[in-house]
């Protein structure tokens, strides 16, 4: 009976690791893997120079992970920081060169998930 | 009395027309406005310049048949009748009727008599000799085109040849920024250095669109689209540039010859976004229609050498994302 009792909770437990391991690698590739090319839609090229276009950026990004993200989590929110490297500070205009989202989740047993990606325009013109 | 002095002054006036010192021969000269022969039976016109003309003169034109050496026609135009006074030069028609043979024909011109004329230029046209050429096979060569005498106004000079010279034409088509195609960089050399090569006929940019990428241009031809292009001289060498103007859309670089609604005006021609590679394996040509003097036929084929995409990943395109997790 103890055994049984004992696999039980053994069984729940490794239930809830696998759903928490799903919502882990879930929302990892969502995130990590988001496809590049839907941020092309934000980019403004002026004199050759190609800058982030940040509200339509944070729209079409929201978009793509309000999408995806509900998956893998109960709840969740992003942030947005702008800013052109090498300099201080964050980038208020709203042409950007680089920008950092971070996107905190709640998922199954109250834990918490937490990642930053940084996304930067290359290329030989933007370095 | 009366009678002797009218003879006199009736006397010297006839003779006045043929004073050498009437016409200087330096100020005379040839600026012909036909060019490259002909073939069967035309008109020729023919440009000659005089500064200080005097009336009265006549000029006189003869031609021969140069492979058989007989005369056959004499023409005569009286310089005070065809003076374009607002160039100053003399317009004279030559009315030619005839076959032309393959040897030239030529023409004498002379002004005053034909024992001593106070000016004389003599030379000979040939028929037209239309060829195609495919530039394939003279990249980094010549192609001449003998017994070809021609002006053209404002050409300083006779010329007895045209010639194209493919010596430094690329044969490879890339993309520029923003997915435009760079005709600019296809070049070649002509002799005579004329302005209007092209005869303002009909040359072409043709792409095969054999996944019917170009979906807002019609087809001419089985799978083919025809971009117009006029034959621009630039100082020595003749490039191409876009006929017309074109019509895009900024979105996806869809290309229209028609206005449609949220395209815009354009002078290049775009390869549609993320179709590039589709010009990898296409047939790109121009075709290049009745050209310089002996319109001459001209297919340049190219390869297509993809460039930089507009967008994309980093080591091909002009603009790209990285992305990474921040550490």
């Amino acid at each position: 009976m103890i055994i049984m009792i004992f696999a039980a909770i053994i069984g729940v437990f490794s239930i809830n690791l696998t759903s928490l391991s799903l919502s882990y690698t879930g929302l990892n590739r969502a995130i990590i893997n988001a496809p590049i090319e839907i941020m092309y839609n934000s980019l403004l090229i002026e004199n050759d120079e190609a800058y982030f276009n940040s509200d339509k950026l944070i729209k079409i990004m929201d978009e793509y992970y309000a999408s995806t993200l509900p998956k893998y989590c109960d709840s969740y929110t992003t942030q947005y920081y702008f800013f052109n490297e090498g300099e201080t500070g964050v980038c208020l205009d709203k042409s950007c060169l680089a920008f950092d989202v971070s996107i905190s989740a709640k998922i199954r047993l109250n834990q918490h998930y937490f990642l930053t990606m940084t996304y930067r325009i290359g290329g030989p013109n933007n370095g | 009395m009366k009678s002797i002095t009218k003879a006199l002054l009736l006397l010297s006036a006839a003779i006045a027309p043929i004073r050498a010192s009437d016409i200087p021969a330096s100020e005379m000269l040839y600026i012909g406005s036909f060019y490259g022969g002909f073939d069967g039976s035309s008109d020729v016109t023919v440009m000659c310049g005089i500064n200080n003309y005097q009336k009265g003169l006549i000029l006189t034109a003869e031609y021969f048949n140069t492979q058989y050496g007989t005369r056959f026609m004499v023409q005569t135009v009286d310089i005070d009748d065809n003076l374009d006074r607002t160039k100053k030069r003399l317009k004279f028609p030559l009315l030619f009727k005839g076959n032309m043979f393959k040897t030239g024909l030529t023409i004498d011109m002379y002004i005053g008599s034909k024992n001593k004329p106070l000016w004389e230029n003599k030379f000979t046209i040939y028929p037209k000799f239309s060829e195609t050429i495919n530039t394939k096979n003279y990249i980094k060569k010549q192609y001449v085109i003998k017994d070809t005498i021609l002006t053209y106004t404002n050409l300083p000079e006779w010329v007895d040849s045209e010639s194209y010279d493919f010596t430094n034409t690329l044969d490879i088509i890339s993309n520029d920024k923003n997915n435009a195609l760079e005709i600019m960089e296809i070049n070649f050399s002509h002799y005579p250095l004329i302005d209007n090569l092209d005869n303002n006929g009909s040359c072409y940019l043709v792409i095969k669109d054999q996944y019917d990428i170009y979906k807002n241009i019609d087809k001419i031809e089985t799978n083919k689209i025809k971009i117009p292009v006029n034959i621009k001289r630039n100082d020595k060498i003749y490039c191409f540039e876009f006929k017309n103007e074109m019509y895009v859309n900024p979105n996806n670089l869809q290309m229209s010859f028609r206005q449609i609604d949220g395209f815009i005006k354009t002078s290049n021609f775009y390869v549609p976004l993320g179709k590039l590679d589709s010009l990898q394996d296409s047939e790109i040509y121009f075709e290049l229609n009745k050209i310089g003097m002996n319109d001459t036929t001209v297919k340049m084929p190219l390869s297509f050498v993809n460039g930089r995409n507009l967008f994309g990943a980093c080591y091909n395109s002009t603009y790209c994302i990285e992305g990474e997790v921040k550490k």
